[in-house]
This record gives C-alpha cells, sequence and structure tokens, in this order.
C-alpha cells in the first residue's frame, strides 16, 4: 500500500528527528501519526532499532594496524621521489648529452685543415696546405669540334 | 599565596592542549614541505588510526581499508604543495582517504543478494552484522558514506558537507535517501 502524503511527511520528520530539533508543530504531528498509524509506529521502531545496530558496528581507534604501516609510506614516497628526480632532471641530461655530442663534431671540424687558394694567398703561394693529387683528365685528348 | 585554580583554568586546559597540538601538527606540515622523514613519521603516527578506522567504517574491509589509507597519505604527500593552509591538514587528509574510499566503492560491484524471506529471521547479534554488511554494499557509494559519515563516524551536517564537497541541503537529502533505502532493506532481511 502506497504511503500516503501524512506516512511520508512523517517518515522525513522522523528521520530529520535524529539531527535536528525539531519545532513544537512538527512535535505534535509525529505524537499524533503516531498514535493513527500504527504501521508509521512499527516501521519507525525497527528503522531507529537497525539504525542502532549500524551505529554500534562503527570500529574505534584502537582498530589493530600493521606495524608497517608507516614504513611502507615512507619507503614509497622515497622511491617516487628518486623516480621524479630522474624524471625531472632526463630533459637535462639528453640536452648536455646532444651539446657534447654537437661540440665534439664542430671541434673535429675545426681541426681539420682546409685547402686554400692561390690566388686569395699573398705571394701567391699557397702555405700549410696539404698537397692534394688532383686527378689527371687528360683534356688534350678531348677532340676540337669545329663547327 | 596561591590562587586556586578557577574554573577558567580548569576549562582552558582541554583548549590550550588542543591549541599546542595544532600548533604542533602545523610545524610539522611546514617541515614536510621541505621534505623532513621526521615530521613526515609525526603526522602519520598522529593520523593514522582515524584514518583507517574511517576507511574500515566506509569499506568494512581492514586490508582494504590500510592500502586505502596509506594512498590517502601518499596523495596527501605528494600534493601537499596544493596545500594553502598548513592548519587545514588535517581535513584536507580526511577529504582525500573519503574520496579514495567512495572511488573503491563504485570500483566494487554490489552483490545484488536477495534476502531469503523464507528464512525466518532469528534476530541474533552476528546474523544482524551480516545483514547490514549486505544493507551497506547495496547502497550506492555517495549513500553509504554519507550514512557512514554520519551514523558511525558521528560526523555534522556540516563536517559531512565540507567532507563530500557538496551543500548542506545535498547531505540531508542524501542522508534522508539513504536511511530510507537502510529501512526498507532491513525490512526485507527482516521478513517484515
Amino acid at each position: 500500500m502506497r504511503a500516503g502524503r501524512a506516512c511520508q511527511r512523517f517518515s522525513r520528520l522522523s528521520s530529520e528527528a535524529e539531527d535536528r530539533d525539531l519545532k513544537p508543530s512538527e512535535h505534535r504531528f509525529l505524537e499524533a501519526h503516531r498514535e493513527a498509524c500504527p504501521e508509521c509506529r512499527e516501521t519507525e521502531t525497527v528503522a531507529a532499532c537497525a539504525l542502532n545496530m549500524l551505529r554500534d558496528m562503527s570500529f574505534d581507534d584502537d582498530i589493530e594496524i600493521s606495524p608497517t604501516f608507516d614504513e611502507r609510506i615512507i619507503r614509497r614516497l622515497k622511491v617516487n621521489t628518486v623516480r621524479e628526480g630522474i624524471r625531472y632532471w632526463s630533459p637535462a641530461a639528453v640536452g648536455a648529452g646532444i651539446a657534447c655530442v654537437a661540440l665534439f663534431a664542430a671541434l673535429h671540424v675545426a681541426a681539420t685543415p682546409t685547402q686554400m687558394k692561390d690566388a686569395d694567398v699573398p705571394g701567391g703561394q699557397v702555405r700549410n696546405s696539404t698537397p692534394r693529387n688532383y686527378p689527371n683528365l687528360e683534356l688534350d685528348r678531348i677532340p676540337e669540334f669545329r663547327r | 599565596m596561591a590562587l586556586a585554580p578557577t574554573m577558567t583554568d580548569v576549562q582552558t586546559t582541554p583548549a590550550l592542549a588542543a591549541a599546542d597540538a595544532a600548533a604542533q601538527e602545523r610545524q610539522w606540515v611546514s617541515r614536510c614541505r621541505s621534505g623532513d622523514e621526521t615530521a613526515l613519521a609525526c603526522l602519520i603516527a598522529r593520523h593514522r588510526s582515524r584514518l583507517v578506522r574511517t576507511a574500515t567504517n566506509l569499506l568494512r574491509d581492514r586490508h582494504e581499508a590500510e592500502d586505502v589509507a596509506q594512498e590517502a597519505f601518499l596523495k596527501a604527500f605528494r600534493e601537499i604543495a596544493k596545500l594553502r593552509d598548513d592548519r587545514a591538514f588535517s581535513g584536507y587528509l580526511y577529504r582525500i582517504c573519503v574520496r579514495l574510499c567512495m572511488d573503491r566503492l563504485r570500483l566494487k560491484r554490489a552483490e545484488l543478494v536477495e534476502f531469503d524471506s523464507a528464512q525466518p529471521h532469528s534476530g541474533g547479534a552476528i546474523e544482524n552484522r551480516v545483514v547490514i554488511e549486505k544493507i551497506l554494499s547495496q547502497l550506492a557509494p555517495e549513500l553509504r558514506a554519507t550514512i557512514v559519515l554520519r551514523e558511525m563516524e558521528q560526523l555534522s551536517y556540516e563536517e559531512v558537507a565540507e567532507v563530500m564537497r557538496v551543500p548542506i541541503g545535498t547531505v540531508r537529502s542524501r542522508l534522508h535517501t539513504a536511511r530510507e533505502r537502510f529501512r526498507k532493506l532491513w525490512l526485507e532481511a527482516v521478513g517484515e
């Protein structure tokens, strides 16, 4: 049977009575409905009993905790700190590595002497140049074509 | 001539102790920000019982509750930079714990247990506990958390609202719904 509006109001006020002070008019309503509706009266009693059992099932502060509880937290925090440090510094390490490779390459190129032209050197002589063997193109063997 | 202790002196002693404890905790939190392990250990020692108790009340499993409490500490310390006021550490930690418990409850599938009304409910204490555990597992996580925080943790409406980050009206509404549902399931269980 669907609860009427009065029963619904009774149920709501009965619940709110657990958490706040009801107004006198609300108290009077509850009393009157409790007398008039045996179903609501019994339901209220059963509900109160169930809620009390729920409250009794609450664990208290002297609940047993594992002896390694604190140690596990601190250990995990330390591991996390090391991992975060690696993650934080790894881009800098990669950048430093690239910079070292670039510097090494630049020094290698700088150490290799370049070929200079005679015209660029005062006196027309190339100095400090590494002698090179030019290929013999045998240009004189190319036939001359006349139009 | 020594003055007899006044009522004011007697009354303020617990208040002074609480103020000293709060000041001490603020110092620990401040030192934690710079990675002081001793301060960390002190904060854990102070709050672990309450966190494990709350998580156990919500999850009804002590081992899982310890896991969640540890996760709550780790999250709180890793994100301690987000905490603007050192005085709010206790509430901040508690909120993280409740939120992690609710995440766990959402992941668990509620076992839909049909109460065997053909079997008479004898009303024994152990049987009542089993029935209540089953009823709690059938409540939605938000309703379960609300009714546990109010009935078991004995938090006020304002405290529940702050922990769950919802308005007080929502707490009132959820609590009423949770109690109604709890009552209905209990009546089904006892076969009335």
